[in-house]
This record gives C-alpha cells, structure tokens and sequence, in this order.
C-alpha cells in the first residue's frame, strides 16, 4: 500500500543503511613535520642519543604561537617557548606517542631516558616553528655486526614527517664502518592508513599492533644503522 | 463528527511531526558525529580523532578525498600570501571551497543529521539544500566568532581556543543526549504507556474514537476491517491514528506541514544547531593563520567559501537521500502495515536507545577522553 507509513518506513531503512555505511573518520595527515634526525655515538662506538629537529608546517606555526606576544627584540619571550617545549615533550613522552620514534635493534625494541635539550625556536624568515631535542637511548648499543632500525611517524598519521634533503640524516662520532640507510614511506597508501587508523589505541604500551602493522608494510620512515 | 475528528487528527499530527524528525536526527547524528578523543594527540589541534573504520570499498575513495583535502589546505598559506601581496582573491575563494567540498565528504559536518532529518519530515529536496547551507554557513560564523571573540579580541593562546572548540563540541554531542533520552521516552516508552492505557478505554465501549497516542509513530492501522473514519461510532479495538496521508480510504486531512513546502525552521532549529556548533578546524587554523599575517579579511573569506563548498556536499546528499528514498517507497508494497507497524516500533526503540548511549559516549569522550 503506498502509505505514507511505508514510505516513511522505508526512509528509516534508508536512512538506517547509509548510516552503517556512511564514511569513517579518515586519518590523514593535518600537520607537516619536517625532519632532521642525527644518531650520536659514544666514545665506544655505541649508539647513545637521537638529536631530533622538527620544523612545523606554516600553518600549524602561527596556530601554535597565537596569544604569544613577542617581545622588544622581535622575538618569542624565551622563557614561554622553554616551556611550550616542555609541555610538547610531556605530551610526546612515553607510554602513548614514545615521541614518535621507535628504535629496534635484534627484534628488540630499545627503550628511551628522558629528553634532554628540549627547545623551540621561531625562525623568522620562514615564520616556522621548530622544536628541537636530544633523546637518548635508556641503555647505549653497541652496533658492531647489527643493525639498528629506526622508524618515525605518527601511528594516527596525523602528522606527516618528511625527511627531505641530503643531509637531514647524519651520523655523529660514529665509526668510520658504520653506514646508514634512510627508506621512505610508500608512497600515499591511505587505504592501509585507514586500516591502521582504525585499530583502536590498546592502553598496553608493550603492544601496539598498530605501530608493527604500520612498521610492517613501510608506512614509517625507517633508517637503517650498520655497522 | 468530523469537527471533533479533525481537531483530534489535528491534535495527533502535532504531536507525532516532530517526534519523527527527532529519530531520524538522532539515527543521523550517531554517525555523522565523530569520536573526540583530542586529549591523546600531543599537537592537539581541534580535529576528532579515529572512529568507526569504513568498509572495504569505499577505503581507496576515502583515501583519495583525504588526499585532495589534505593537498588544497597546504596551498592556502600561499594563497592567502598571494592576495595579501597585491594578487587576485580567486585563488583562496577556490581553494577553500574545494577543501570544503572533500572535507565534507569525510566524516562529520552533519551530512547525516540533516539528510534524516529531511527524509523524516518529507521535505523536499529544494528545502533540504536550503537547511544544508544554514548549517555548513554556521559552522563558518561560529569559527570565525571564535577566533575573532577569542584571538583578536582576547587573544587567547592555541591551548584556550582548542579548549573552547571541545567545550563547543561537548554542547553539540549534549544536545544529542538530550535528544536521545527524549527519543527513548517518545519512541519507546510513551508508545507502550499509551497502548495500555488506550486498549483498557476500549473495553469499556466509550462512545468516540479512541484516538490513542500509543501507536509506534507509524502510520499503519490496526483495523482488522477496512472503515471509513466519517463517522464516530465506538471502535471496540485501539486503532492506530495516522491522520496525516488521504492514503488507505481514511478521510484525514493530509499533513498541511508536507503540503506546504514551507521550511519549518522552528522544527530544524536541533538539527541545524546540532552540525552548525561546531566550528570547522580548517577554517579555525587559516582564520588563526590569517590574522598572524594581519589579513584577517583573508579568514573570513577563507571561512565562508569553506562553508559553502561543505554546504553543497551537504546538500548533495540530502537531496539525493530524498530521492532515494523516494525511490525506496516504491518497492515496499508488500509489506503488511502490521509487520510494518511492529518493525518500526522495534527499530525505533532501538534507535532511540542508541542515540542516548552514543550521547553519552561522545559527551564522555569529549570531556575525559
């Protein structure tokens, strides 16, 4: 019968199936990080600390430095940068984001000691903000015969790293044998980026499916120490 | 008597209009509301965080809308700088409305909330785009109050103003608490209080209709004998009143709502206020940008093209979605108005009842996440 109880029955039904389809959130990135990574070693040749430097996209920047008055010589006030950059590296802090960087060396991934050097500079010909920090292994590694693989990225891809340039991945007071190897991510796989996106976050630091599926299909920007 | 007749069906069809409208914005908000969880992300920047994960199919297109979406946002620096320097606006109009036509396409942006809402009120498609654009555009507004009240005016640090945006989201996911607890009370209790009470009234052979309110907001009849309604003897069974289509030999006045054509902005006030509060990120961060720049014209220009090109993606959709549904009745001749009637009530319910955890979920998430 056309009544208008079928019809509005059949709007529910309608509106119920677009429902269950309807698009998910889609993780993709919001935030453009362009990165630097220096691997510092020790006097025994072992891997000691990760010098990171970050520089935020031209967006994000003003974002983050609105309300924040400069000061007579032009500049950010110090004192409220080093604190912006302690607040960004509490955040960053292990158990949940582990600032983004996950060291492995023989299947094992390595632990990290507090960051140290944390600082934010406003570069004012680019009007970019940049935060800069020295993380250090908890224990250092000897690297003879292994190899270290590092990846960095965001698992909830709302930031996008780039490491883009010739020297933006260095060594420092390494052994002359040791070589280093950068891997890219695939190219735009937001499909696989949606699937990871949708793991939920599991409170267990120890296991973080996500991360290793991500890790696993080379969505990371990974770097390869040999020695 | 037909007076006494057309005054209850009047009385019936106000009563029962907007509850319809009510489940189907609920239905609509529990998907199209993303899961806030912001407190997680380190660079909080205002933007929900995961969800539900789509299916198989529509992943690669998701993928690529995420894609153009995330391209057109990195002009907009240059596009802004562009004009500020002596260039043509054309640039940033384009570009933010491009973004908000694919930022729309993901989730949020209450595509579902006002396509329900018009598919259950029988709007037509013209007032459905109309409804689209006066959310999308108020989404637009509150971001640039925000930023104007909060940046320029206070000039508030980027914790605040994120602060401020979640508080604006918690308003919007409350309302659709609200809206699930009155839906579970409409579409699930009231039916089931008023049924009983009613088939008690028609035992006793009351001499006029017993026009009962507990009928599951369908509009199928329980007769077992087909009548007409001229003329009011004692009905000895509750039947359910439907008094808004000329359909199924009943001499109710159709609802003069869907004859007119006229949108009821009173009625859509939840469902326009539900999107329209929470300001867009994109357009919370080139206002921001703009004003560091000193070219605040630029935001708010950036700001209104974004939300017109989500109101056409909004509108889109709800005019395909009348149309389809359109369609959809079409095919439905042959199910009995019964199993109908029952169905509804049970989906309904059901509806209602997840529209009030999902309230409370998102409000949760929202203020504890």
């Amino acid at each position: 019968m056309e009544c208008a109880t079928t019809r509005r029955f059949f709007a529910l039904i309608v509106t119920v199936c677009s429902a269950l389809f309807a698009p998910s959130i889609s993780a993709h990135p919001h935030m453009w990080i362009d990165a630097k990574a220096e691997f510092v070693f020790d006097d025994q040749a072992r891997l000691l600390s990760i010098k990171q430097t970050w520089r935020f996209d031209d967006l994000f920047s003003p974002y983050a430095m609105q309300g924040v008055k400069k000061g007579a010589d032009g500049k950010y006030p110090a004192a409220t940068l080093k604190s912006m950059a302690n607040d960004w590296m509490d955040a960053l802090g292990e158990p949940i984001s582990h600032f983004f960087t996950r060291v492995r060396v023989n299947d094992e991934t390595l632990g990290f000691a507090a960051p140290q050097n944390a600082r934010l500079r406003w570069d004012n010909t680019l009007n970019r903000l940049e935060l800069a920090f020295t993380l250090p292994l908890a224990k250092p590694v000897a690297l003879s015969g292994r190899q270290a693989l590092i990846d960095i990225y965001d698992p909830t891809y709302f930031v996008a790293y780039d490491f883009a340039g010739n020297d933006v991945i260095t060594l420092s007071r390494a052994p002359a044998e040791c070589a280093r190897k950068y891997i890219p991510p695939r190219e735009l796989d937001y499909a696989t980026m949606q699937q990871l996106a949708a793991i939920p976050p599991d409170p267990d630091p120890s296991a973080l499916p996500e991360e290793l599926f991500a890790i696993t299909k080379g969505l990371t920007h990974r770097i390869e120490i040999a020695c | 008597m037909p007076s006494a007749l057309k005054q209850t069906s009047a009385a019936v069809r106000a009563s029962v209009h907007p509850l319809r409208w009510v489940l189907f914005l609920s239905l609509a908000i529990l998907v199209s509301l993303p899961i806030v969880a912001q407190a997680a992300h380190p660079f909080g920047v205002p933007e929900a965080s995961t969800g539900w994960t789509a299916p198989a199919f529509l992943r690669d297109i998701l993928g690529h809308i995420a894609i153009w979406q995330s391209h057109f946002y990195r002009q907009l620096t240059t596009a802004v700088r562009t004009w500020q320097e002596g260039g043509a606006a054309y640039l940033l109009i384009g570009l933010s409305f491009a973004y908000g036509i694919f930022h729309a396409l993901g989730p949020g942006h209450g595509k579902a909330v006002i396509a329900s809402y018009v598919l259950a009120n029988r709007q037509t498609a013209r007032n459905g785009a109309i409804l689209s654009f006066i959310a999308s555009l108020l989404q637009a507004l509150v971001a640039i109050g925000v930023v104007t009240v909060l940046g320029l005016g206070f000039q508030v640090t980027a914790n605040v103003m994120n602060q401020t945006t979640r508080w604006l989201e918690v308003a919007a996911f409350g309302m659709v608490t609200l809206l699930g607890v009155w839906l579970v009370w409409q579409k699930m209790i009231r039916p089931l209080v008023r049924r009983r009470a009613t088939s008690r009234a028609a035992t006793t052979g009351a001499g006029v209709h017993a026009h009962s309110h507990a009928h599951p907001h369908g509009h199928a009849h329980a007769h077992a004998h087909a009548h007409a309604h001229g003329h009011g003897h004692a009905h000895e069974h509750a039947h359910d009143h439907h008094g808004h289509d000329d359909c199924c030999g009943h001499s109710h006045a159709p609802d003069p709502a869907a004859l007119s054509g006229k949108l009821d902005l009173r009625r859509a006030w939840a469902a326009i206020l539900g999107v329209g509060l929470r300001p867009c990120s994109g357009a919370l961060i080139v206002l921001v940008f703009a004003m560091s720049q000193g070219f605040y014209r630029a935001g708010i220009v950036a700001a209104l093209a974004m939300g017109v090109g989500t109101g056409m993606t909004v509108a889109a959709l709800a005019m395909l979605s009348v149309w389809a549904s359109n369609g959809a009745v079409k095919v439905g001749g042959w199910i009995s108005s019964r199993t109908v009637r029952i169905l509804r009530y049970v989906i309904e319910s059901l509806a209602a009842l997840l529209v009030l955890m999902l309230g409370l979920l998102f409000m949760s998430a929202a203020l504890y996440g």
